[in-house]
């Protein structure tokens, strides 16, 4: 009986089927998994950006799950993940905040979507942002490390926003939002944000991102302004970049960076890519601005669903922002080189 | 045990092996078509191109016209999504773009679909499915060895769809459109 039962689970696997897309739209549930093993030449945890920050370790990123209805002109998803980088690492548990100790479920998405027309649309709940190039899901992202500019801002923003299409080319986006990365906002709603996105050629798409507010016991409100966009230049060559800036109102600090991200595809299973960053944390009142270039190469080698990604990372800390290390003793540059496999379903 | 150990490897291997035979012809240009001339003789040209025309209402957004010259050449572009289905449920896993040509004269036309390409989807920042790239792949390209199975799956899912897309449009485009022609019903009566 128990083969049997094995049996039948075997068939039930083996069932994975491409097929055209069917009149009703069904529920969709998709997700991905993650784990990675990063060596800091230093032999410490230096490179603080989110995810990939276990030294030595064969270390889990996180499972996560999606699921998506729609229903004639209205939809829902809901996403929820686990595992350290799902969790503590990147969205707050469900009392709020960010404790190894007593996390729980995490909410990555979780929104109602009406299409009023083909143009119209509009979305309440939370949801990733809409700001920056790189997510937290490392199924969406080339490289496994992150950038300073992604952990600097806004992972997600609750609230909500009517986008409109003027054309193929031309959409808008404008709402309300919570403060950052949490489920309540304590101090109203607060925070008002916006997005420009235009197609200026084919295989070329560019978003302009402004999202400003006053958040609960900040120092000032704080404004940011995005720029992210990606060229498909050839069949082979594509070209991100991203740049930002965050100013906290009465000289209260912020940052702000750039990041290109040129990537060659030698062929579909196979590619390469770099990510150069420079990043500048502003100094609050009188202090001096702090710098920090990075310089990351990585592979995405695919098959099917799974992206394996080994990658190494130069990180240069001049002013000694970043509290690198090196034989306990503080130093202006880390390195860090990483092997990660992400499956995708 | 050893009976379970050895079903599951030929389900395994099911999954590798993919059928290069369903898939479309290639044209003189190496190009992948699929072509039909159709006889119509009760309907003339300007009868034919109106019934296309509603046929197309019928396909918005999914095909759209390019261009038409001299009124009896219509281009089109379309496009159809390809599911990823995992037990009982299914999500976009990309798309297929191809154009569409049609001609009309009288008592007969002809079509062909081609210039098909393969935009692979991923998931958004927002759990939404949607193309990974502004570039498509076309489906004349040699697949590498890490994803033979899947490419010829995709191009077998190509030939299917347009054999499809061919008996909707005969279909349409026919003196009587059983889609348009509403059914007879038979009176109730009243004494029964």
């Amino acid at each position: 009986m128990k083969n049997l039962i094995n049996v039948l689970i075997a068939i039930c696997l083996s069932n994975v089927a491409l097929a055209q897309e069917p009149a009703a739209s069904p529920l969709q549930i998709s997700g991905a998994v993650d784990t990675y093993w990063k060596y800091d030449f230093n032999k410490g945890a230096n490179i603080k950006t989110y995810f990939a920050n276990e030294q030595n370790s064969i270390s889990l990123g996180m499972i996560d799950i999606a699921l998506k209805k729609s229903t004639g002109k209205a939809s829902f998803v809901g996403e929820l993940s686990f595992g350290p980088l799902g969790q503590s690492q990147s969205i707050p548990n469900a009392l709020g905040g960010y404790d190894e100790d007593i996390n729980s479920f995490h909410i990555q998405n979780l929104y109602i979507s009406y299409a009023f027309s083909e143009k119209f649309n509009l979305t309440a709940g939370y949801m990733g942002t809409f700001v920056g190039y790189e997510v937290i899901s490392p199924a969406a992202n080339f490289n496994y490390s992150t950038s300073y500019l992604f952990g600097s801002g806004p992972f997600q923003n609750a609230g909500i926003k009517a986008s409109y299409a003027f054309s193929d080319k031309v959409s808008l986006m404008a709402g309300l939002f919570n403060d950052w990365n949490v489920y309540q906002d304590f101090n109203g709603v607060s925070h008002i944000g916006g997005q420009l996105s235009l197609t200026p050629a084919k295989g070329w798409t560019a978003y302009l991102n402004f999202l400003s507010g006053y958040s609960k016991n900040a120092a000032g409100t704080g404004t940011l302004v995005d720029l992210t966009t990606a060229y498909q230049i050839t069949d082979k060559f594509k070209l991100g970049l991203n740049a930002a800036d965050y100013t906290v109102s009465d000289n209260n600090g912020g940052y702000s960076g750039v990041a290109i991200y040129p990537q060659y595809a030698f062929k579909p299973s196979f590619a390469l890519g770099l990510r150069a960053e420079q990043f500048s944390i502003k100094g609050t009142g009188a202090a001096a601005n702090s710098n920090v270039t990075s310089f990351t190469f990585s592979g995405n080698i695919k098959s099917g669903g799974l992206t394996f990604i080994p990658e190494i990372r130069f990180d240069s800390d001049k002013d000694f922002s970043q509290q690198f290390f090196k034989n306990g003793i503080a130093s202006k540059a880390a390195s860090q080189f990483s092997l990660s496999a992400v499956y995708a379903f | 045990m050893k009976v379970f150990f050895a079903l599951s490897i030929l389900f395994v291997c099911r999954l590798g092996l993919f059928a290069q035979s369903d898939q479309l012809p290639l044209d003189e240009n190496g190009k992948f078509t699929y072509f039909e001339l159709v006889n119509q003789p009760q309907m003339n040209e300007f009868a034919l191109k109106t019934q296309f025309l509603i046929f197309l209402q019928k396909y918005r957004p999914k095909l759209k016209v390019n261009s038409t010259q001299a009124d009896s050449v219509i281009e089109c572009t379309g496009k159809f999504v390809i599911q990823k289905t995992i037990l009982v449920s299914a999500h976009p896993s990309g798309e297929i773009q191809y154009k569409l040509q049609i001609e009309f004269k009288r008592g007969k036309y002809r079509f062909w679909l081609s210039n098909f390409e393969y935009l692979p989807y991923q998931r958004d920042r927002y759990g939404n499915f949607v193309p990974s790239t502004n570039r498509g792949v076309m489906l004349e390209k040699s697949p590498d060895s890490l994803n033979k199975g899947a490419w010829y799956e995709i191009r077998s899912l190509a030939a299917k769809f347009s054999a499809d897309f061919a008996l909707s449009l005969k279909a349409n485009l026919s003196p009587a459109d059983p889609e348009n022609t509403p059914k007879t019903v038979k009176s109730v009566q009243k004494v029964w």
